[in-house]
């Protein structure tokens, strides 16, 4: 059984354990979507603590067959996050102040990122396409949105976003055929130790 | 659209991301069931998308997973209780351990199963040697078997030993004809022969009085042996010529070796 399955049964039945798997393993980077939507941990906190109340309730919508539930909660908290954003009466310019540093505090929790290194991940990414993945997806701007933001045709935002997503893919495969190497080797060598000793 | 025209719009990264209206969400589905590859390419960009999301993550403070818990449900819970990692569960090491102990158990036992092979081969090896000693063994007590008979043939009271005598061209050669009438058999024992080449062999004769002579066994590589060749009745004198392998009807007087008369 899946983490996320687990989860999901668990929330359903509710058991705060579910809450505690879900808020263990995402919270991190859902925390971070909601904070670059509001750059405000108050207001942040706050879209996070809505967003699992909102799973809580409405884990029966869940459809595992169109969304893992990552998505479905990096979703509902952008979401949050700009309701939020809307009812504090965010200015716009405030939406430009933000767009200066990318946030990037402690350890990452998750294993995978743990795993892979996150600066060969990240290789090659452009400034002009991550600014693209910031606002897009961490930051809630629709695209068209963006293209006003930077004064970039709608098109050139959808090809740098694809393009950008396609980096992250092929370093990805990358770094997951380097890690198995290394696996593999590290099993080897123990195996070459335990058949020598 | 077609599949491309799909990848390329940017639709399936909106749709990931969730910044899609109802409709064009619809429509993603819609082309997801038309063509389902579509699905491996939503997971791909899904994974990509959360990886970046898990690195460019920030960490909230640390009572905030108590403090939302209980307000929704009621219940504390520990804030310092580690979290379960995914991938990496408590049975990962152990898991490894045990992987590794498999390999172990794997490798000794392919190392055994090749050790066993080896033997089984070896002792394939030492079987068909032993039947080659075997056989080696029967050969050498056939060829016991035919020298005593020979021993007791030549030894035999009725028998004769007549030495060659060489023509001036083969001085050298040094052979016995051992002949016995009463049994008709006739041995040679070759002592010294002369060099013939591969094309060439060596072929007893046996000469009658006014008869032409008569081809009799053709021999080769005889040094130091007692054989047995042709016994032929009547004959007043064996001769031995050097012929062409397989021998002749006519003897080559000019490679006349010598003549042994009985």
């Amino acid at each position: 059984m899946s983490l996320a399955i687990q989860i999901v049964d668990l929330i359903k039945a509710k058991d705060e354990k579910g809450l505690e798997l879900l808020y263990d393993n995402y919270s991190k980077a859902l925390y971070g979507i909601a904070f670059r939507v509001l750059n405000n941990h108050s207001y942040a906190e706050e879209a996070l603590q809505n967003s699992f109340l909102k799973v809580w309730k409405n884990i029966q919508q869940y459809d595992e067959n169109k969304a893992t539930l990552y998505t479905w909660m990096s979703q509902i908290v952008r979401y949050s996050s700009l309701d939020i954003r809307r009812l504090k009466s965010f200015e716009r310019q405030e939406k430009t102040e933000s767009l200066e540093p990318h946030v990037n505090h402690g350890k990452a929790t998750s294993t995978s990122t743990d795993a892979l290194d996150a600066k060969k991940i990240l290789n090659g990414l452009e400034e002009k396409y991550s600014i693209i993945l910031e606002y897009l997806y961490l930051k809630g701007y629709t695209q068209q949105e963006l293209s006003d933001e930077l004064d970039i045709p709608l098109g050139t935002i959808k090809t740098r976003l694809r393009k950008a997503i396609t980096i992250i893919r092929t370093n990805l495969k990358d770094e997951k055929k380097l890690f198995m190497g290394m696996f593999l080797l590290l099993v080897l060598v123990v195996l070459v130790k335990i058949f020598i000793f | 659209m077609n599949i491309e025209e799909i990848r390329n719009s940017g639709l399936l990264e909106s749709y990931i991301i969730g910044t899609l209206t109802e409709n064009e969400r619809a429509e993603v589905e819609k082309y997801v069931e038309q063509y389902p590859e579509l699905k491996s390419e939503l997971s791909q960009i899904e994974r990509a998308l959360r990886t970046y999301g898990e690195i460019k993550g920030v960490q909230p403070r640390k009572e905030l997973k108590g403090e939302i818990i209980k307000s929704i449900t009621g219940k504390s819970v520990d804030p310092d209780v580690d979290p379960p990692k995914k991938g990496f569960g408590p049975f990962f090491f152990p898991s490894i351990i045990l992987a590794c102990l498999l390999g172990a158990s794997l490798l000794w036992g392919s190392n055994h199963a090749n050790e066993a092979e080896e033997l089984a081969a070896e002792n394939n090896d030492l079987r068909s040697e032993n039947t080659s000693y075997q056989l080696s063994c029967d050969s050498i007590a056939d060829a016991n078997a035919e020298l005593e008979a020979i021993l007791a043939i030549i030894n035999n009271a009725g028998n004769r030993i007549v030495p060659m005598t060489a023509t001036g061209n083969y001085a050298s050669t040094t052979l016995y004809l051992h002949t016995n009438e009463a049994l008709r058999k006739n041995y040679l024992q070759a002592l010294v022969l002369p060099d013939i080449s591969r094309e060439q062999a060596f072929q007893l004769w046996s000469l009658k009085p006014n008869q032409d002579p008569i081809p009799l066994s053709v021999f080769s590589d005889s040094e130091n042996q007692i054989f047995e060749v042709d016994f032929e009745d009547g004959t007043a004198t064996y001769a031995i010529t050097i012929e062409p392998a397989g021998g002749s009807q006519v003897p080559n007087l000019e490679l006349l070796i010598g003549t042994m008369g009985v």
